[in-house]
């Protein structure tokens, strides 16, 4: 009779409590998530040969032309259209648009890199 | 079975948090001559809907495309008629008639200037040089509205000068960026949708900052909210230009001189439901400088503001806040 009950409290506790605890775990990885994802960037620096030659607002479209390279900006990514290196890892790299994110063109010496704070949703 | 229900509970738990923290999502493209992003917040998919509305508008209207209505118009000779759909009807007499209410400083009849000056798409940068003054008084013969006829019906047009052509990229970039908002404004939570610049804001309000006309440090020169529903153009001498012998040539054409416009006015941003409206306007302004572009902006009812060489700014209807600080907001704005 006292196991009997023992058996159905512990039952029950168990469902309320992987019920609650998992509600609170998935609230607690959105939240960790959306602090510590990499936040989008705001701006990206171009570098010649390590010298800053421009910084390109990710947030107005616009195509940067270079002597061996088009960069295009859009929809707040950034990516190199066409380049005239032989080995085109800057064009593989794709869109980049997170903090910290960089496409190199060692054959140019070119290096694209996210940075930057912004207050506008977009520059026109 | 207690427990089944209790995983299926959570798992529409977990979903219905998930939704909770909607994702920000971008699309992007290539047509019209330029790019344009959508930033949206939302599940559903209509990338595929976008870009065959905007290849649409640019196969109808493009002047660099052989098969568009405009290409049809550039190319009759003297006399010709030509047909014009129910839906190109009206947007030939909307533009003809802003043509009229802006005094013929929104002119689409420029296009034989642009190209004598090389703005003709696709414009590239590379060593651009003035036409000679016989090219342009040339060029200026066939630029008029009046050399197209348009029928009261608005279902057909008469060319009356073989030389004269027709370009709406001054007006379609709103258009399109209007009819991109009206697509998908039932399936999104929100959006902002850009193209080549010209900006709608579907279903909440976005801040928009406006490019500095110059160089500069900061950003952008100011910026400002862009209400739901509204759609912002920006037209400025700092877009397409090249600089020859120390002087800049910008793709603003004034048919009245047949030169580069210079009205003092270097960049004009009109704000209106109406995108296309909003387009011809900011080239408009541009072209005819404070005074008549504010009395523009009254009479349509819409807001703006321009920045002039001397690094004014002039707010229409519109709070701005300015961020680069060499720009100085003119005080009496609304008694004009």
């Amino acid at each position: 009779m006292k196991k009997e009950k023992e058996k159905r409290r512990f039952s029950l506790f168990r469902i309320g409590d992987l019920f609650i605890l998992l509600i609170v775990l998935c609230l607690v990885g959105a939240v960790l998530y959306s602090v510590f994802a990499p936040a989008r960037g705001n701006a990206a620096e171009v570098y010649s040969d390590g010298k800053l030659i421009a910084t390109l607002s990710l947030k107005k479209n616009t195509v940067y032309e270079l002597d061996h390279m088009q960069i295009v900006v859009n929809g707040g990514k950034v990516w190199v259209e066409h380049a005239d290196c032989p080995d085109k890892i800057c064009e593989k790299t794709g869109k980049i648009y997170k903090k910290g994110q960089a496409i190199v063109c060692l054959p140019n010496k070119i290096a694209i890199r996210i940075t930057g704070k912004g207050e506008v949703e977009a520059i026109v | 079975m207690k427990r089944i229900a209790a995983v299926a509970l959570l798992l529409c738990l977990i979903f219905t948090c998930a939704a909770c923290f909607p994702v920000d999502k971008t699309l992007n493209g290539f047509s019209m001559g330029s790019f344009y992003s959508i930033d949206y917040a939302g599940s559903a998919s209509f990338g595929e809907d976008v870009k065959s509305l905007l290849d649409e508008i640019e196969r109808t209207y493009s002047a660099t495309d052989d098969f568009s209505v405009i290409s049809k118009i550039n190319s009759a000779e003297d006399g010709d008629e030509i047909l014009l759909s129910e839906a190109e009807g009206e947007v030939f007499s909307r533009i003809f008639s802003i043509v009229d209410g802006t005094n013929r400083t929104f002119d689409p009849s420029v296009y034989p200037l642009v190209c004598a000056w090389g703005f003709d798409p696709p414009f590239l940068y590379n060593n651009k040089t003035p036409p000679s003054e016989d090219a342009i008084a040339r060029a200026r013969n066939a630029c008029a509205i009046y050399y197209f006829v348009l029928s009261e019906d608005h279902r057909s047009i008469i060319k009356l000068k073989e030389e004269s052509k027709l370009d709406f990229g001054g007006a379609m970039k709103g258009y399109a960026a209007s009819a991109v908002a009206d697509l998908i404004k039932d399936k999104v939570e929100s959006a902002l949708v850009n193209v080549g610049g010209t900006v709608a804001a579907v279903n909440r309000d976005y801040s928009i900052g406006v490019e500095c006309p110059r160089d500069s440090d900061e950003e952008y020169a100011f910026s400002f909210t862009l209400g739901s529903g509204e759609v912002c153009a920006t037209s400025g001498d700092y877009e397409n230009f090249y600089i020859y012998n120390g002087t800049r040539y910008h793709h603003i054409i004034d048919s009245f001189t047949g030169n580069p416009a210079k009205s003092g006015v270097i960049s004009a941003t009109v704000i209106s439901e109406d995108g296309l409206l909003s387009d011809c306007l900011a080239t408009a302004a541009v072209v005819a400088g404070v005074e008549d572009a504010l009395r523009f902006f009254k009479a349509y009812g819409v807001k703006g503001a321009l920045i002039t060489e001397d690094k004014e700014v002039y707010a229409y209807g519109l709070t701005v806040n300015i961020k680069d600080t060499s720009y100085v907001l003119h005080s009496s704005e609304e008694d004009q």
